[in-house]
């Protein structure tokens, strides 16, 4: 297997130190590493899956809008930085590796060498906060009853 | 291929009693080809380099690895660069905001140096080091980026089957164990070489108070050298504290502790046929 660009390795350190989750992709939207704390979030430990092929990682993550319509791929914030060659953020829903489907938010940047190429892009990931739901209203108090007839 | 070493100190030039056996003058080797005259690095060795070569009909190639003082120090006083009969080519550390011309004119020009660029009697062409393998007069070259403060190449040379890595100023421990080929910086251009000289600046208690610095112990470099296959070993870019005896024993340590080929420790006028 080649060696992976300086930048990349670079990277991975950074990430492999930090408290929020972080996804590191290479040029064709491989996963080459997830941290810790990412594991938590997809649901599996980075040493049981190791490298993991971009078309493999998003049929099973199955990213999605928070109204069930698919995310298209080109959409992913990882995909759009480096398209884009600037940072992006969505938020949408994903299928953990544990089945498990989980509200996200996820900033890219893109890894831009000296040399201009885009290497890949460093995904920064957190569970979106669920606005808890309305508490339903207060069910009408039941009507008074009608007093009863005046017997005189 | 012929690599003969101009110049193994690190950081700054070094010269006294202590330092006469390995040298005291920063970073510059030579690999010689039939047709041409690689140098990597203009350190304060190209002066002696410059000498040797002044009358050498072969096209001339600096290549620099970075631009820091002690790699570059030594092109105002490289003689083929003053020749107007040469043309000489430098190729350097690619950067995405400024040529590699107006990156040297920082340092080839007043107040720090009083010759311009411009003013060389050389023909002096600037390359960017390409991101795919090139080749020049015979020789296939190959730089890459790797860790290093600044945007730092090192660079293969190869030719008829035989390879040679340069990697000066490196630290590839600083991004993840040197334990696994595809995440250790510099890999690829050492893999399989015959001879590889390897930044082993630090002794390992000195690395643990420098770390990030960019530098690598002698264990590092070992441990580097063995995960490439590469058969020699030399020891490069000494601390400029470090006296001979200094350097003796950390040589002596990296020949027990490597698991296979041979190892070496840098010193001026070493010369290694290919």
């Amino acid at each position: 297997m080649p060696q992976y660009e300086v930048e990349l390795i670079l990277a991975r350190q950074l990430a492999g130190g930090l408290a929020v989750p972080v996804l590191l992709v290479d040029d064709r939207a491989d996963t080459v590493y997830f941290n810790e704390p990412a594991e938590v979030l997809f649901g599996r430990r980075f040493d049981e899956v190791d490298a993991l092929p971009f078309e493999e990682r998003t049929a099973m993550l199955a990213p999605r809008y928070a109204d069930g319509r698919t995310l298209p791929v080109g959409e992913l914030p990882g995909m759009r930085a480096m398209r884009d060659r600037r940072p992006a953020h969505a938020a949408f829903h994903m299928h953990g590796l544990d089945g498990v489907l989980r509200p996200v938010e996820a900033t890219a940047i893109p890894l831009e060498s000296a040399r201009g190429h885009v290497l890949g892009a460093l995904v920064v990931l957190w569970a979106q906060e669920l606005v808890p739901a309305a508490p339903p209203p207060e069910p009408a108090p039941p009507p008074e009853p009608a007093p009863p007839p005046d017997p005189a | 291929m012929k690599v003969t070493v101009w110049g193994s100190r690190g950081s700054i030039a070094s010269a006294g009693p202590e330092t006469v056996r390995y040298g005291g003058n920063t970073a510059c080797v030579s690999v010689e080809s039939d047709d041409a005259i690689c140098l990597l690095d203009a350190g304060s060795g190209l002066r002696r380099a410059g000498i040797a070569f002044a009358a050498d009909p072969r096209q001339v190639h600096l290549m620099l690895t970075h631009l820091h003082m002690d790699h570059i120090q030594g092109l105002g006083f490289f003689r083929p660069l003053f020749d107007p009969r040469r043309s000489v080519h430098i190729w350097g550390p690619p950067s995405t905001t400024q040529d590699l011309r107006t990156r040297l004119t920082r340092y080839l020009s007043p107040p720090l140096f009083p010759v311009r660029i411009r003013d060389l009697g050389a023909q002096v062409e600037l390359h960017d080091a390409p991101l795919e393998p090139w080749t020049v007069d015979g020789l296939e070259l190959r730089a890459a980026s790797v860790i290093h403060p600044g945007q730092t190449l090192g660079y293969r040379i190869a030719s008829g089957g035989r390879a040679v890595a340069y990697l000066p100023d490196h630290e590839p421990a600083l991004g993840s164990p040197i334990e696994r080929p595809p995440w250790t910086s510099g890999y690829d251009l050492a893999a399989g070489t015959d001879v590889l000289l390897h930044d082993a600046q630090y002794t390992t208690p000195e690395y643990e108070e420098r770390i990030g610095w960019g530098h690598s112990s002698v264990e590092q470099a070992v441990a580097f050298a063995d995960l490439a296959g590469a058969e020699r070993l030399v020891l490069f870019h000494h601390e400029p504290d470090h006296a001979d005896a200094v350097v003796d024993g950390m040589l002596e340590e990296a020949r027990s502790a490597r698991r296979r080929g041979s190892t070496d420790a840098a010193s001026e006028g070493l010369t290694i046929e290919l």
